[in-house]
């Protein structure tokens, strides 16, 4: 840049005050058009999240509307089953008893049950499996309603109920009979229909029938006196509804998004079956039937697990939103969906609402494209403009720089000391009395020297520098030459002066390193003595734990000994006892024997007596069992005693010895304390010594610190001494130097 | 019939209660008696000094042995010398007493030997039980010899 010269440099500033708006504009317009983009897609995104998201609050309100129809529908067949049975008679129990195969619906456990014929009126409700034949009341229920209809009896007095009669088909096609749901689930609680129905209460609500989910109504049903003797059911299969089914199906989210719907949970559905993320309804049928929750997003995340987990948690028309990035696995595209959930408790189910969001893309690519337009016509304005100002830079240039170049000249003849020619161009006095130039350039600088302008002054100035300058030179010329002379004479002492010196700091720098050495190695002494002393402490407290240790151990035995002590004296006393025991037993027998002894005289006396003694004879016979019972039980405790006293006599024995071992252990005990004890003392005794040697250590060492650090600060000495006379030399040899370039400079200039 | 059953060796016994006076525990002789082939001693019984035999012995087998049920059955005896004269008899598990019908005494064999001190009966809970018949067992000649002591 500074090399330019000053056309260039107008030029320049023409160019650049052309180019610098344009760029700014055309940046301005640049990062408008990113700020612009951002705001439409926040706008955009906003639009198709609430377009989305009213999709599933419609799927939402239909799915609402249908359970409500088909609540209303169920109530309805249900007073219309309700009537045919009103029209059959009074339901009652007759006749000999029907076997049953019942089946426990939740566990699938078959037991044979005997229940009394289930009676409407005259007709008996007799088990059939086979839809060919008709069954009373159930068909004509389901002819008249399209819903289906069973009657329970019900078994047992907790309330199971059976059922005898049905519109359900199984999944073979036959009635589904003589299952029955029990009065308690399988968790151990009430089962709700149950006990609703006992309750004599009318229970709505969703059931898992056999295979489907149906919206549901069970009845009690009494007898002529009252007692509820079954219930009567009917239900419709919740997905039955199927304009809501073709509603759901065909309705479009956006360009191509669509409606699905899953099961949320698998609660209350059969054990065989699971049901989340079982897709009910999807576009065109597409996914129906399927299970979805292992499907991955680009990542490998389990989208539609994370789907059911949030929307069980969302109020009734609340949405949940999320985005994810999904491969389609036929063109292997990575699209961008949005989706929105919610969740319709009732059935357990959660819509889902998804639609691509390049689908909302246009209006943004629209407004993208208008925006890179406008930024190109600015940079193409900008480029004419550009080169308008660069041609008049060039004429105004050219106007300006052409007097200023004729100085330039002039200063650079000076420059090279060529002070004859420069006073030449320039027309100055001195050189026109010493010489005469030719009259063109003379003229030239007359022509210059007569404008008024900045120019011109410049010019006269010129000339009037390269006068004074010519006759100052001509001065210092003589005094250059004296002033070498004697900078010569300075050098030459002060290097003889810098050799000494340098003498003088080399021996002391060889002691320094001496004496460096012994204060190193002294230094290192010291710490392998510390090391010692350390490791000498350390074995002195370990030593010391380990004493503690065995004292414990001693304190320990000695308390096993002394408790062996007592087990032992308590033994020898239960084997007092034993023997009291065996004098009380002796004192029995003997008492025993005495009433035996007596019996047998008063039986002999009884016997003498003849007639008058025989009740006498019986209790002489009486008191002899007792006695002899009384020896019998008397042997028994002796036997007892005995086995007693051995076991005792053993336990006192193995007590003896075992309070001999616990004796040895604790002498073995003490003689360790005391061999440690012996130890940490040796090696207590060892630390003060130890530190004795290390203060002798230590005065040494600083001693030889002491001495390296006079050694240092003298050779500190030396060595300023040298560098000051080394400093001093060179400032001779520069000033001899200066003076030389002086002279040289000096003769340069051409004065003569 | 009452009878009180015993044991001399391995033999189990009864004797007819009628004959009996009184069973006595099994105590220390008199010290002034002298045991005498199958006498066992003499022992005071109410004030008087009664002879005691030892059936063990008198029978041929081994002494009793000084047992709690090793007891002194009292009876009456008489002999032309001695009218009227109480005798013990030493024997082992003096401790029960059996009522024998007069059915269980005719169904035994009674003329197997008329000279026998002893007629075995079948007994039930007892197995084999020998009555004692005592005026043979004790002859008035045994009674003599012992009364005489």
């Amino acid at each position: 840049m500074f090399d330019l010269n000053l056309r260039n440099k107008i030029i320049i500033l023409g160019v650049l005050a052309a180019l610098v708006p344009t760029v700014t504009g055309s940046l301005l317009v640049y990062w408008k058009e990113h700020r612009v983009n951002v705001q439409m897609q926040k706008a955009i995104d906003n639009y198709s999240n609430q377009l989305i998201d009213r999709a599933a609050d419609d799927a939402y309100s239909t799915v609402e509307i249908s359970n409500l129809m088909i609540q209303k529908y169920v109530d309805h067949s249900l007073s219309m089953a309700r009537a045919l049975l009103k029209y059959g008679g009074e339901v009652h129990f007759a006749g000999p008893n029907v076997t049953w195969n019942a089946i426990n619906q939740f566990n699938l456990k078959t037991n044979a049950v005997s229940l009394p014929r289930f009676m409407v009126g005259n007709t008996w409700i007799q088990p059939n499996p086979d839809f060919k034949v008709k069954t009373p009341v159930v068909d004509e229920a389901t002819d008249i309603t399209t819903a289906t209809c069973t009657i329970f009896q019900r078994m047992n007095e907790a309330g199971d109920m059976l059922r005898i009669a049905t519109s359900v088909p199984n999944k073979d096609g036959s009635r589904a009979i003589s299952t029955y749901i029990p009065a308690v689930n399988p968790d151990g609680k009430p089962n709700p229909v149950i006990a609703t129905v006992l309750s004599g209460e009318t229970f709505r609500g969703r059931a898992f029938v056999v295979n489907n989910w149906y919206m549901t109504a069970y009845e009690p049903m009494r007898n002529g006196k009252g007692d509820i003797i079954g219930m009567l059911y009917v239900g419709i299969r919740r997905d039955a509804a199927p304009v809501m089914r073709k509603i759901l199906a065909e309705t479009q989210v956006g360009k191509t998004g669509f409606i699905y719907i899953l099961y949320a949970t698998s609660s209350g559905a059969s054990e065989a079956r699971d049901l989340k993320g079982e897709c009910v309804i999807s576009k065109d049928a597409k996914y129906d039937g399927q299970n979805l929750l292992n499907e991955q997003d680009v990542n490998g995340k389990y989208y539609i697990q994370d789907i059911l987990q949030r929307a069980v948690k969302l109020r009734p028309n609340e949405s949940g939103e999320m985005h994810v990035m999904l491969r389609n696995s036929a063109t292997g595209e990575v699209t961008h969906q949005i989706i929105q959930y919610q969740y319709f408790k009732p059935w357990d189910w959660v819509i889902i609402a998804q639609a691509p969001q390049s689908d909302f893309d246009e209006a943004r690519e629209n407004t993208h494209r208008e925006l890179r337009s406008l930024l190109y016509l600015s940079i193409g304005g900008g480029v004419i403009g550009l080169a308008i100002a660069l041609w008049l830079a060039l004429f105004i240039s050219a106007h300006i720089a052409r007097p200023i170049a004729q100085v330039t000249v002039i200063a650079g003849r000076i420059a090279e000391g060529n002070l004859l020619e420069a006073g030449q161009l320039a027309g100055a006095e001195t050189c026109s009395l010493t010489k005469k130039v030719d009259d063109g350039t003379g003229s030239v600088a007359e022509r210059f020297s007569k404008t008024r302008d900045e120019t011109g002054r410049l010019f006269c100035a010129v000339r009037t520098m390269i006068d004074n300058l010519y006759s100052l030179i001509s001065q210092v010329k003589s005094a250059s030459i004296q002033l070498i002379s004697t900078a010569t004479q300075i050098s030459a002492t002060s290097k003889q002066q810098e050799s000494t010196v340098q003498n003088f700091g080399t021996s002391t720098s060889e002691i320094a390193a001496a004496v460096k050495e012994i204060s190193a190695t002294s230094q290192e002494l010291l710490k392998t003595m510390d090391d010692v002393t350390i490791v000498a402490n350390q074995t002195g407290s370990q030593a010391a734990s380990a004493h503690t240790s065995i004292g414990g151990m001693e304190e320990a035995m000695r308390k096993l000994a002394q408790s062996t002590g007592t087990i032992s004296s308590k033994l020898s006393i239960i084997n007092d006892k034993a023997n009291n025991i065996g004098s009380v037993i002796t004192t029995i027998t003997k008492v025993a024997d005495q009433t035996n002894l007596l019996s047998l005289n008063a039986a002999i006396e009884a016997e003498k007596a003849g007639e008058y003694g025989l009740g006498f004879s019986v209790v002489a016979r009486e008191i002899r069992r007792l006695a002899d019972q009384t020896a019998v039980a008397t042997l028994d405790i002796e036997q007892m005693i005995r086995e007693m006293q051995t076991s005792v006599s053993t336990g006192v024995m193995e007590m003896d010895k075992f309070s001999e071992e616990v004796r040895r252990g604790v002498d073995t005990a003490s003689q360790l304390g005391q061999q440690f004890g012996r130890i940490i003392d040796q090696v207590q005794a060892l630390t003060p010594r130890f530190e004795a040697v290390h203060e002798g250590m230590q005065a040494q060492s600083q001693g030889a610190q002491q001495i390296n650090d006079a050694m240092l600060q003298l050779t500190d000495a030396a060595r300023q001494s040298a560098v000051s006379i080394r400093e001093f030399n060179l400032a001779a040899e520069q000033l001899h130097r200066a003076v030389q370039g002086l002279k040289e400079e000096i003769t340069k200039f051409k004065v003569a | 019939m009452l009878a009180l059953l015993f044991t001399i060796g391995t033999e189990r016994f009864g004797l007819d209660a009628s004959e009996i006076v009184e069973v006595a525990p099994y105590v220390e002789f008199l010290p002034d008696s002298q045991p005498h082939d199958f006498v066992a001693g003499e022992f005071s019984y109410r004030g008087a000094p009664t002879a005691v035999i030892d059936l063990g012995l008198l029978t041929g087998q081994a002494p009793c042995p000084p047992l709690l049920s090793t007891r002194i059955i009292l009876v009456r005896r008489a002999s032309p010398k001695y009218p009227d004269r109480i005798i013990g008899l030493l024997a082992e598990k003096v401790t029960e007493t059996v009522t024998i019908t007069p059915a269980q005494l005719n169904t035994t064999d009674q003329h197997i030997d008329e000279a026998a001190f002893k007629t075995p009966l079948t007994l039930d809970g007892y197995g084999t039980v020998q009555l004692l018949h005592l005026d043979r067992l004790l002859p008035t000649m045994v009674l003599d010899l012992v009364l005489n002591i």
